[in-house]
């Protein structure tokens, strides 16, 4: 639509109808004119008197003329031709017709400018208000969207504050777990010692006797003693089977020398891996750190697993000992549940850039790909009620992230997953600040 | 510009008189309509108004004719000042050839005089009309009341702009045509350098100031 522009020029015919001017013809007709009719500025007739009735009225040389103006510009003329004698007349009715033409004109023009004007501020007024009720509605909109949203994010940072609920019940629980672990290892030490000392003992006096049987045993031989004596000596030496006994006492030493020393190792494993003095930051051998590890959890790996590790030259790791026990306590125990039977476990340990790091393979059943986005969530759980607890790998996840690093899961399209935990060698993440 | 008919001779402009609400564009215009002689002129066109306030616009139609044959109108508007009449500002200002900023003098309109040039400003932007390229006299009007803002305070703000200032009381009825005659020539300006004024209609700039605002 084109837009109306103030100003614009109007023909007279636009302006008025011929309705309108028809009375002032008529009343110059009445007058005495023989023909009367409005021109425009080129002389073409707009409008004439009934009883003038022709199209292309006939110029001649008794007509009189009177010009009608508009915005004071001459825009045509009021023609007309007397009778006979009333001329004069005739005249001043045309001019009357002319002037009064002028003014209804004007004051139509004025009508026109005042009624288009109105119509253009409606519409543009309209226009605006709609496109305003548009952008209202699209504010209204995004507001709306921002509460739906809203609602999203608060669930999940409730549902964030949860989990950081239960990792902070889950540390306190490792850390009273580490200090009665760090108990129970000293307890446990001290009658170790004398077990270990006196069996040692038992040993060398028990094999004093055993050299004595043998000297007795000689002379028995030798025939050295009473023939009757002899032969009860050498049945009641059968009867408690001292022979076999003799032999088999180094092994039973052994064995319980050896027991005792696995009993010490597992106590100072325990009191290293609980770290009572978790606090410190020291400089932490990554290797040492997955023996360590291993052996604590020696009884959870089933039988016939290979466990092979790949332990590259990785520099200390200046850390808290702790939480790295921790994270690689639940990594190995997390592959070590993932089959029963003919479980491979690959560990490897390297250095990266400024990163330590170490990765945990399992040749286990993997990760369905739409558990993988939960499963460094507290209480997600695979295994069936009861029997896990859902909070191993969102411990490992917490230990690696206190310490700067980070855990992923990769999946192999061969199978398997892979635990790959990255810790900055330089200790400069959180570790510090927390 | 409204039209431009070669074929036709005919040429025909616009005049905006802009400005805040009672800053007093329409007695311009009656003191211009009553100062032109009245061959070079029609009637002054008031479209309704209430309690004397303009709220659709005044029109002042002025004639010329060019040795060419060339017919020039000319038509002279005044906008309603008042803020809710924005619209019909909007309406009137297309396609001006040349706008009258009338600012009442006195200090305590400054406020407005600023608005309502901020306005014309925006709603030349909204109607395409290039605020760089368009003849534009800024009137300072009411020159005979207290309390006016002194010429010493308005060259240095203005002259700097480049935009002519007129100082005039409408209500005296003086600096009116001044003001007129500094915009018809600024107009003048930019007509002859798109439709060559003097040399394809034979009108010199005098000769159309001349014929337009004689005394």
């Amino acid at each position: 639509m084109i837009d109306f522009v103030v100003g614009e020029e109007r023909a007279l015919a636009e302006i008025l109808s011929a309705g309108e001017v028809a009375p002032l013809l008529e009343a110059v007709a009445d007058a005495g004119a023989s023909s009367v009719r409005v021109e425009d500025g080129w002389k073409r007739t707009l409008w004439a008197a009934a009883e003038s009735g022709a199209a292309e009225p006939q110029r001649n040389a008794g007509e009189i003329s009177f010009p009608v103006f508009l915005e004071g510009e001459e825009v045509g003329r009021v023609v007309a031709a007397g009778k006979e004698g009333e001329s004069a007349a005739v005249s001043r009715a045309a001019s009357i017709a002319a002037r009064a033409v002028t003014g209804m004109a004007a004051s139509a023009l004025k009508r026109m400018l005042t009624t288009e004007t109105h119509v253009q501020v409606v519409r543009r007024t309209h226009g605006e208000l709609l496109e305003s009720f548009r952008r209202l509605e699209a504010s209204e909109r995004s507001y709306r969207e921002l509460t739906e949203t809203l609602e999203a994010k608060v669930r999940e940072r409730t549902e964030e504050l949860k989990e950081a609920m239960s990792r902070l019940l889950q540390k306190e629980t490792m850390a009273s777990i580490g200090q009665l672990a760090a108990g129970v290892a000293h307890e446990i030490n001290n009658p170790m010692g004398f077990v270990a000392s006196n069996i040692s003992t038992l040993g060398r006096y028990v094999q004093r006797l055993v050299e004595v049987d043998a000297a007795l045993e000689k002379l028995l031989e030798k025939g050295a003693m009473p023939p009757e004596d002899a032969e009860n000596l050498r049945s009641l030496r059968g009867r408690l089977r001292i022979d076999a006994i003799c032999r088999d006492i180094p092994d039973l030493i052994l064995q319980t020398m050896e027991g005792a020393e696995r009993v010490r190792r597992i106590v100072s494993d325990l009191r290293g891996f609980s770290h009572v003095n978790e606090g410190e930051i020291q400089e932490v051998d990554i290797g040492g750190e997955i023996e360590r590890t291993l052996r604590v959890i020696a009884n959870e790996i089933p039988p016939g697993t290979a466990v092979e590790r790949d332990l590259g030259k990785v520099p200390p790791c200046r850390c808290r000992p702790g939480l790295v026990g921790v994270a690689l306590l639940h990594l190995l125990r997390n592959a070590f549940q993932t089959r029963r039977e003919g479980l491979a476990v690959r560990i490897r340990a390297r250095a990266e850039g400024r990163s330590a790091v170490i990765e945990v393979e399992d040749n286990g059943p993997g990760i369905p790909r739409e558990i993988r986005s939960d499963i460094f969530k507290p209480f997600f759980t695979t295994k069936e009620v009861g029997v896990g607890k859902g909070l191993g790998l969102s411990v490992a996840y917490d230990a690696a992230r206190t310490l700067g690093g980070a855990i992923e899961a990769v999946c192999p399209e061969e199978g398997g997953a892979v635990f790959r935990l990255t810790l900055p060698l330089k200790g400069d993440g959180h570790a510090e600040i927390r | 510009m409204i039209e431009y008919d070669e074929s036709e001779k005919r040429l025909v402009l616009k005049i905006v008189y802009y400005g805040p609400a009672l800053s007093g564009k329409t007695t311009n215009l009656l003191r211009l309509h009553d100062l032109l002689p009245k061959e070079g002129r029609g009637d002054l066109m008031v479209l309704d108004t209430k309690n004397d306030r303009t709220i659709f616009f005044d029109l002042l139609p002025l004639l010329l004719v060019a040795p060419s044959g060339l017919k020039i109108k000319l038509k002279a508007f005044t906008v309603p000042g008042q803020v809710q009449h924005d619209q019909t500002r909007k309406a009137v200002l297309q396609r001006a050839d040349g706008i009258v900023f009338v600012a009442d003098s006195r200090r305590e309109e400054a406020r407005n005089n600023l608005e309502s040039f901020s306005n014309l400003e925006r709603n030349m932007a909204l109607v395409g009309l290039d605020f760089d390229r368009t003849p534009l006299v800024l009137q300072f009007n009411k020159r005979d009341l207290p309390g006016i803002v002194p010429e010493s305070e308005i060259r240095p703000v203005w002259d700097p702009t480049g935009i002519p200032v007129a100082l005039a009381s409408a209500k005296e009825g003086w600096g009116v045509l001044e003001t007129f005659r500094r915009i018809a020539g600024r107009m003048y300006d930019a007509l002859d350098r798109r439709i060559s004024l003097r040399d394809r209609h034979g009108l010199g700039r005098e000769a159309f100031l001349g014929r337009l605002a004689a005394r």
